[in-house]
């Protein structure tokens, strides 16, 4: 079941949520370039400036719903990379003691500040990715980056991985029912035998993705995934792009924080 | 002459010939059945159809190109194969994409891809499946998208492995009236004798790599097989 759930998510990652968004229209090179912009900011910040990190969770807040999908949705998706998130920052709170600052006589060091900065960035810039693979599906992302100039050979081999993944998830559920079905009821397996059965898994997936791509080439493919035409960007692109730009400026560059505070 | 293999034959590394001596022409319009039994190298022959294994001896004509030659790409809009697992034949994100993918490969306009990509859904009937992922749908639906994939390429000659070899009576029927209106040539591998009868006017029979029977008595066919 979690195979058949994990091949789900992948194959909706293809397909994109475009048609169901409220900026339908947006041209996916746009979005790619506001990410950009989105994370380079984000991870720009300096690591205590939490109270100003918090602030880019507007980002996908807003753009969840208006590409189609939910943010609760965009959050939990964004928790799968919360353990190597974790093992990134678990050692600033052991390492670093420094007193931060003071709530209610508890002492907060620098090292845990860190610790959740990198965590909330983290988590950030993750859904920023998630948002933008939804809207339009992980072939046109790749496309639009082609359009970018990155080199052809970098692409289709993205293209080429995760295609492989699909192939090697539903390769791994062919065998998961086999091994239940034959199983007797039994759960585990000596580790000997997972060294069969991982051995056989590569096989079956190498001998698949020959298949495949053999059935590509006989429909003309020459390294190359054509996508149809690409589209001019038009001035409401150009909008999104400068007024999503503005806001990180004024997120990164003035505290609001700071200013709530001092107002109220 | 569409199709022409001139003494092929063919093993792969390290193993015994898969093919021996196979010489066999096929002409515009013709629809030929392919028999043999399991291991008979029928797959192998088809697979020389359109370059996608080229002949240790002999050679493979395509409307006069060589499958040898640096043209493949010519051969593989003449000749289109529509493999026998249809999980294999599709992989782009949605049924449209995936029948739009040979025609964005042969650089044609978009105007004239949309086109092609409607007659072949349309041809299938399965234009409303165009939005759906190839991974949502039966059996029966991917075999007629994966005909499509191969119609928008307009061929002029079909290639089937084993169409119906994991498909139900209903399918089947769709697939027959599919083949049945199409005017390409089309050469067809399959163990069903029954479907090689209703589509095909001529049939080739291997054995071990080498061709036995090529015919186009359906009686001499059956008498063959002692049915």
């Amino acid at each position: 079941m979690k195979l058949q759930k994990a091949l789900l998510t992948l194959h909706s990652n293809q397909t994109s949520t475009k048609n169901d968004a409220l900026i339908s229209k947006l041209d996916s090179r746009i979005l790619i370039l506001t990410t950009v912009i989105y994370l380079v900011f984000v991870l720009s910040l300096p690591l205590v400036s939490l109270a100003q990190i918090i602030w880019f969770a507007v980002y996908p807040i807003i753009m969840a719903p208006l590409t189609g999908t939910n943010y609760s949705n965009i959050f939990i998706k964004s928790l799968w990379v919360l353990p190597l998130i974790l093992l990134i920052g678990i050692f600033n709170p052991i390492l670093d003691h420094t007193e931060a600052f003071k709530i209610s006589g508890v002492t907060v060091s620098y090292g845990w500040l860190t610790f959740s900065s990198i965590i909330v960035r983290g988590l950030l810039c993750m859904q920023a990715l998630i948002i933008l693979i939804n809207y339009d599906g992980f072939l046109k992302i790749c496309e639009s980056l082609r359009s970018f100039g990155l080199p052809k050979i970098l692409t289709v081999q993205l293209l080429m991985l995760y295609r492989y993944l699909g192939v090697l998830l539903e390769e791994a559920q062919r065998m998961h029912i086999s091994i239940i079905s034959r199983g007797y009821g039994k759960s585990s397996f000596p580790l000997k035998m997972w060294t069969q059965f991982i051995g056989s898994l590569f096989i079956n997936t190498v001998e698949r993705s020959k298949r495949i791509h053999m059935a590509m080439s006989a429909r003309c493919f020459d390294g190359e995934i054509q996508l149809g035409e690409t589209k001019r960007w038009n001035l409401k692109d150009i909008y999104f792009l400068i007024v999503w730009s503005s806001i990180f400026i004024l997120l990164r560059f003035y505290n609001l924080s700071d200013f709530l505070f001092s107002t109220f | 002459m569409l199709l022409s293999f001139e003494n092929v034959s063919f093993s792969y590394p390290g193993s015994a010939e898969v093919l021996k001596d196979i010489s066999f022409s096929i002409d515009r319009g013709e629809k030929v059945a392919l028999l043999g039994l399991n291991g008979a190298g029928k797959s192998t022959l088809m697979l020389h159809t359109n370059g996608l294994l080229i002949p240790s001896k002999g050679n493979v004509w395509v409307k006069g190109m060589n499958t040898k030659s640096k043209s493949v790409n010519e051969i593989r809009k003449t000749v289109g194969i529509v493999f026998q697992e249809a999980d294999d034949q599709l992989f782009m994100p949605t049924v449209y994409d995936d029948v739009a993918f040979g025609p964005r490969n042969m650089k044609l306009s978009q105007e004239e891809v949309e086109r092609r990509v409607h007659r072949a859904l349309e041809l299938t009937n399965t234009e409303d499946l165009a939005q759906r992922s190839p991974f949502e749908l039966s059996g029966g639906q991917k075999k007629s998208v994966s005909i499509a994939t191969v119609l928008s390429m307009n061929p002029e000659l079909i290639v089937f492995d084993e169409p119906t070899s994991s498909l139900d009576y209903i399918a089947v029927k769709n697939f027959i009236d599919i083949i049945k209106s199409l005017p390409q040539s089309i050469l067809l591998s399959t163990h069903d004798l029954e479907l090689a009868k209703q589509l095909c006017h001529r049939a080739i029979i291997l054995e071990e790599g080498k061709i036995i029977k090529d015919t186009t008595e359906i009686k001499e066919l059956i008498n063959f097989f002692n049915i």
